[in-house]
């Protein structure tokens, strides 16, 4: 029930972690004897965990007490008139009509009997679209208490490479910010300068292992994190909160929504997995956590993580899957490498595509190898990022994978410009996938505002790519790509009422939303 | 080739021949070109529905609908095209290789000496319609040294310059790790100091011209200085103390070659960091005489001191972040203004900058007006603040910042209007020289393009 209530759609929780929240398996895995060769049974001890029972009713109460049924303005029926209305499942519809009831679009047209004591808002020359998914969001977590230099400093060997290279920017860089309006590089010795000197996703890696698609980001998500308002202002309603690309084989993202009251919040619990091909995983293993340039290279070592190499990346995914697939044949498992064994029942579960998978690469190398051990095990799965797309087009038709693009950039910046994997962008890569006939959603990660998802778009368009196409590009495909085709990313009967209203065209520089409207619920206006 | 590349030996002859003859006289540009069948947004004016604009020798001879297109001109037909302005980077240390002195106190550097025409970021300035750039040192320092306005094509800084550096960069807000008590008491002491070294220098001169005519000294130091003060030649001043001389409005009168001259005034570009700081640069400013010739550069609060702004009534460069964010302390809220809002609303002259390089859009000037568009800034007024508000700000108004007889032939070719996002920059003139054509830029090419990078084909 609550399983329900969390999730709706496939790739739910429900299979692997026995309908329990999955922060109850931290309560089982302490509760078990650690086994070296059998799984645990899926069906858990329920006497066997008082605690979980008790979050279980707590939060049957909250969601009782907050459910979107019961709230006071969705009850009302709100009606927009704009000027037009791109529905996306069909037609613009010039002079549209948008009745909302319930925190669902009952119908959508140009001629509709307005419902008696609806309230209408009436904003002649704007238009109407469906609140913006991003399919690949990193949200910046916000969480105060990790701004102290310990916690930091031990969370992620990342961090010292950003340091490394801002400190590489001070110091010869032509083209960077010594200059800064601020004054320089932000200072390492405040809290404040190193949330600036972090990734803003610094926390969404799991590194107990390169194998947990066990974790879910959504235990460590900050619902209440600012970055939320900032996203619906920009116009996105919906996000895919992605794990960061540190791990082989990372956690699963959720899909939330940006506003609207915490019940109604959660959209999925547990998403796809992510794996990650190419030198993310290995890079921050490989210096020991020391900075780079502060002392001698040390080689590697015992203490040194693995995997340190593409090969290594590679091996460790199909180990997984292999060990995965040996523990359903009931066989024994053995090796260096082994992943944990909470992480085999979620990977059981990927082979048989009940959790979906997402393959971030970003090198046409890297792209080939994501689909070489794709076909090895038969896996279906979304390539993320995918800088060089455009090297792989009759490969990625061929396989009929799917790619969530972005950002667009004509040079890297940031973590991505240290990764040295994303040197060789192309503008129009939208406009060649959307020529090639895949199916593609457009995600703008990290950035915000100006580089949003919207902005996204509208780059996508002046690279050739149609206006309608970018906005299916960054609604109803991102939508269907998270299983939720007809739901969101759409105005038609029966999807949820998440739209915006934008003054002008949507991918005019001069747009920006008037309204943006949540589930039925009008979360901001101008 | 991605611009036209200048220079041959006869030109740089030339350059060095005659300085002040500047860049025009480098290369000379084509005599006739004739722009024909355009849409001509001229900024000063209203749109020329298929207009035409005559250049002859690198300046506009002709705007408008009848102009007669002289037989020998080469003419370029751009129907269904925009013909704008070339824009104009108002205030940055792009094109430096270094941004900063690391001495605090550097009036007598000038940007001239660390201008790199072969950065990428003049490339990019073409690329994305850019024609006049102000190259001054950055903000971490107290005086930064004299900056200079080029154009983004020339093998050397002397091909580039548009105009000699008329502007002194100073900065209200200390470097990061230094206090504000700190950065004013030394830009006070500069000012003293200046004064103490004319003293003492006037008093030598005093002396030793007493010597000269064997007399004894008969008046006290304080008379002597006075008295000293007209012996004073050109050449006794060193760089440092000249330029202050200059920013202070030249006051002291030198004996030149030409007889006894005022030094030219130089202008001062005062960046200030924070609200807090527009007080103190319009005090310093005033203080020191040089508040007629100031710029205030704004970071990203300096709104909030739009009363201060209001009542100084200078010109002011805006931060390239036009939504200023801030986090309330208490709440955790975050608070959006629209900068250039604020700043219209005071009926300022502004002038918006490009963003970094990081940003995809933000570094289009267009894109920045496009911004104050969205936020209810009148068109015009957006158009202006790329194009003939900085021009103004530079005491370049009559040569750059709109498409009028007499002025310099910059323009930008774009393929439709300048603040749709869709268009691009399809050909720029600078003086009249055909500086950069889309679908010759090779780098740009290589983005759109969907080919790998390094070709297999390889040479049997």
């Amino acid at each position: 029930m609550i399983a329900a209530a969390l999730d709706s759609g496939r790739g739910s929780t429900a299979g692997g972690t026995g309908g329990l929240p999955a922060s109850a398996l931290l309560v089982r895995e302490s509760l078990l004897a650690p086994t070296r060769t059998g799984i645990p049974s899926r069906r858990v001890p329920r006497a066997a965990c008082p605690p979980v029972r008790i979050a279980v009713a707590l939060m049957l109460v909250l969601s009782a007490a907050t459910s979107p049924a019961a709230a006071d303005d969705t009850d009302q029926v709100i009606v927009l008139k704009a000027g037009r209305v791109y529905t996306v499942s069909g037609a613009p519809i010039d002079g549209g009509i948008v009745i909302v009831r319930a925190g669902r679009i009952e119908a959508v047209g140009r001629d509709l009997q307005v419902p008696e004591q609806a309230r209408v808002i009436e904003l002649a020359d704007a238009v109407i679209t469906p609140g913006l998914i991003d399919a690949c969001c990193a949200v910046n977590f916000e969480i105060p208490q990790a701004a102290s230099s310990r916690v930091y400093s031990a969370a992620q060997p990342s961090f010292w490479h950003t340091l490394a290279e801002l400190q590489q920017r001070r110091y010869g860089d032509e083209d960077r910010a010594s200059g800064t309006e601020s004054g320089g590089p932000p200072s390492f010795t405040t809290p404040e300068g190193l949330a600036a000197a972090s990734p803003p996703n610094l926390t969404w890696a799991e590194h107990a292992s390169e194998v947990t698609p066990h974790r879910l980001v959504s235990d460590s998500l900050n619902l209440f994190s600012n970055d939320f308002a900032r996203l619906m202002k920009g116009g996105v309603t919906t996000v895919y909160v992605s794990p960061d690309s540190a791990s082989v084989i990372g956690s699963r993202g959720t899909v939330v929504k940006t506003a609207g009251p915490l019940s109604g919040r959660v959209v999925r619990r547990a998403g796809a997995v992510k794996a990650t091909m190419g030198s993310d995983p290995s890079r921050r293993g490989r210096r020991n956590r020391r900075p780079p340039g502060r002392g001698r290279p040390v080689p590697p070592s015992f203490h040194t993580r693995r995997p340190t190499t593409r090969m290594g990346v590679e091996w460790v995914f199909r180990k997984a899957f292999y060990d995965a697939q040996r523990a359903r044949d009931g066989l024994e498992l053995h090796g260096a490498d082994m992943p944990p064994r909470q992480a085999l029942p979620v990977l059981q579960q990927v082979l048989d595509g009940e959790i979906p998978l997402r393959i971030q690469a970003r090198m046409q190398h890297d792209i080939f190898t994501a689909l070489r051990l794709a076909a090895e095990f038969k896996l279906k799965f979304v390539l993320e990022e995918a800088t060089e797309a455009y090297r792989c087009l009759p490969q990625l038709k061929a396989a009929d994978v799917p790619v969530i693009f972005g950002p667009i950039y004509m040079a890297p910046t940031g973590y991505r410009r240290y990764s040295g994997e994303a040197n060789r962008p192309r503008l129009n890569t939208p406009k060649q996938l959307a020529d090639a006939g895949i199916e593609f959603a457009l995600t703008a990660q990290e950035l915000r505002d100006e580089e949003g998802l919207l902005r996204q778009g509208m780059y996508a368009v002046r690279h050739g790519l149609s206006a309608e196409e970018a906005l299916r590009a960054i609604t109803a495909t991102p939508a269907s790509l998270l299983g939720l085709s007809g739901k969101l990313g759409v105005v038609a009967p029966g999807a949820a009422a998440d739209l915006v209203v934008w003054n002008t065209e949507p991918f005019d520089a001069t747009s920006r939303p008037l309204l943006v409207m949540i589930d039925g619920r009008v979360v901001y206006e101008e | 080739m991605l611009y036209t590349r200048l220079g041959n030996v006869a030109c740089l002859l030339a350059i060095f021949g005659s300085m002040a003859a500047g860049a025009v006289a480098a290369c000379p540009p084509p005599d006739k070109v004739a722009l024909t069948g355009g849409r001509i947004i001229p900024v000063s004016g209203a749109p020329i529905e298929q207009g035409t604009v005559l250049i002859e020798r690198g300046k506009i001879v002709a705007v408008g609908k009848d102009v007669e297109v002289p037989y020998d001109a080469r003419v370029f037909d751009v129907s269904g095209k925009v013909v704008f302005p070339g824009m104009i980077n108002v205030h940055t240390w792009r094109g430096m290789d270094i941004p900063n002195e690391n001495r605090p106190v550097t009036p007598h550097l000038d940007a001239r000496d660390a201008l790199d025409p072969s950065q990428l970021f003049f490339e990019d300035c073409l690329r994305l319609g850019t024609t006049g750039v102000h190259v001054i040192p950055a903000n971490n320092t107290v005086i930064g040294g004299v900056g200079r306005v080029v154009r983004p094509i020339g093998m050397t800084v002397a091909e580039m310059t548009i105009a000699e550096g008329a502007f002194l960069k100073i900065s209200a807000t200390p470097r990061r790790g230094h206090d504000r008590m700190l950065q004013m008491a030394m830009l006070r002491e500069t000012f003293l100091e200046l004064d103490d070294y004319l003293a003492k220098l006037a008093e030598k001169r005093y002396e030793e011209k007493l010597k000269e005519d064997e007399k004894e000294i008969e008046v006290g130091p304080a008379e002597a200085r006075k008295r000293g003060r007209e012996l004073i030649r050109a050449e006794d001043i060193d760089d440092q103390h000249r330029n202050l001389l200059r920013l202070r409005g030249g006051q002291v009168r030198v004996e030149g070659e030409d007889g006894p001259t005022l030094f030219k005034p130089l202008g001062a570009f005062v960046y200030c960091g924070n609200a807090m700081d527009v007080a103190l640069a319009v005090k310093v400013a005033n203080d020191n005489g040089f508040f007629a010739r100031t710029v205030l550069v704004l970071g990203g609060d300096c709104y909030k001191a739009v009363r201060e702004l209001k009542q100084a009534a200078r010109p002011v460069v805006l931060p390239s972040q036009l939504t200023h964010r801030e986090t309330n302390p208490l709440t955790g809220e975050v608070r959006e203004t629209f900068v250039p809002k604020e700043i219209f609303e005071a009926g300022l002259l502004f002038a918006l900058v490009p963003g970094p390089d990081d940003s995809y859009a933000e570094r289009m000037l267009t894109y920045q007006a496009a911004q104050c568009v969205r936020h209810g800034i009148p068109r015009d007024e957006a158009l202006r603040a790329i194009t003939l508000n900085p021009a103004k700000m530079l005491g370049l108004e009559k040569r750059l910042g709109s498409i009028e007889p007499g002025k310099d032939a910059h323009l930008v070719i774009f393929s439709g209007d300048p603040l749709d996002f869709t268009s691009v920059v399809e050909k720029v003139f600078i003086d009249g020289i055909l500086a950069y054509e889309r679908e010759k830029d090779v780098r740009l090419q290589r983005l759109l393009s969907s080919e790998a990078d390094q070709p297999q084909e390889k040479a049997e």
